[in-house]
């Protein structure tokens, strides 16, 4: 079985909050400064630096200060996980599985009659 | 149906060129086989919630061929395509998977064991064997591609959107 990296811990509970999907959405269009991230989602400063710092830890965000300036964007980093992703790919089978087994059920059904 | 407990779906990297799913079904295997046998049956389910899938070609027999598409409402369509090499009913099937890709990739070989357990039960055992690991991982991660995940469409997108920018 695939052990899990630690890290996957954190990128999960990075992703789990909606302010943060809607700063990675906001990001995935491109970079953008904090106070550009902050308008949006109507957030102050503060509260949005500490969600950036979250999503840097969990190596979803870049940020580079330039001048007075902090700028953020995607880290590739956090999502190539491959946990992430199998993860991902599990739920996508299970989900599959799940219609067969109401085909069965319809098909054992049929057969009673 | 949502309140039906489900048998758990395991999927697991056996080596870097494999990915094995397991899944437990409660019907016996030939009625699981007749669900992978049956073109209409395998639209069933086979394709993704979001995604229209369409066979076109499902010749299920040994050097028969099979091809299908996922199409999106935006008009971007995903063929898949491929040759039975071995099928013994009902328990083994091997077979070529092919993803159209530009350029072309090397195939995978998918091979599906039905194991009959008691109770009239079965236990599938799927594994998808690639030529390099970077394309079994591809084959990993594009199923965000075609935004199969449920309940988080706006991270779809975003993933979707990140892997479009890496390529």
């Amino acid at each position: 079985m695939v052990q899990y990296p630690k890290s996957v811990d954190r990128t999960f509970a990075a992703l789990s909050d909606p302010t943060r999907q809607l700063i990675l959405n906001r990001l995935g269009e491109g970079s953008a400064t904090i106070s550009e991230l902050a308008e949006p989602a109507g957030m102050s400063l503060t509260g949005l630096k500490k969600h950036i710092a979250l999503l840097e830890e969990a190596r979803l965000v870049k940020t580079e200060k330039i001048g007075r300036t902090r700028h953020c964007q995607l880290d590739a980093e956090g999502f190539d996980e491959a946990g992430f992703w199998l993860d991902e790919f599990r739920r996508q089978w299970a989900d599959r599985f799940d219609r067969l087994d109401d085909i069965i059920e319809r098909k054992k059904q049929e057969g009673r009659k | 149906m949502s309140e039906k407990t489900r048998n758990e779906t395991k999927v697991s990297t056996p080596s870097d060129l494999e990915v094995r799913i397991e899944r437990e079904f409660e019907a016996p295997r030939e009625l699981v086989w007749e669900c992978f046998a049956d073109a209409d049956l395998l639209s069933e389910w086979l394709g993704p919630r979001s995604l229209k899938m369409k066979i076109e070609l499902y010749d299920f027999r040994e050097g028969g061929e099979w091809k299908y598409t996922h199409s999106d409402d935006e008009g971007n369509e995903y063929v898949f395509f491929g040759e039975f090499r071995e099928l013994r009913e009902p328990e083994f099937m091997e077979q070529t998977f092919n993803f159209v890709m530009d350029p072309p990739i090397p195939p995978a070989m998918d091979q599906a064991e039905f194991i009959e357990l008691e109770g009239a039960r079965t236990r599938l055992v799927t594994t998808s064997t690639f030529e390099s690991k970077d394309l079994r991982d591809g084959m990993i991660q594009s199923g965000m591609e075609t935004g199969v995940s449920e309940g988080n469409e706006q991270l779809d997108e975003l993933l979707a959107r990140k892997l479009a920018g890496a390529e």
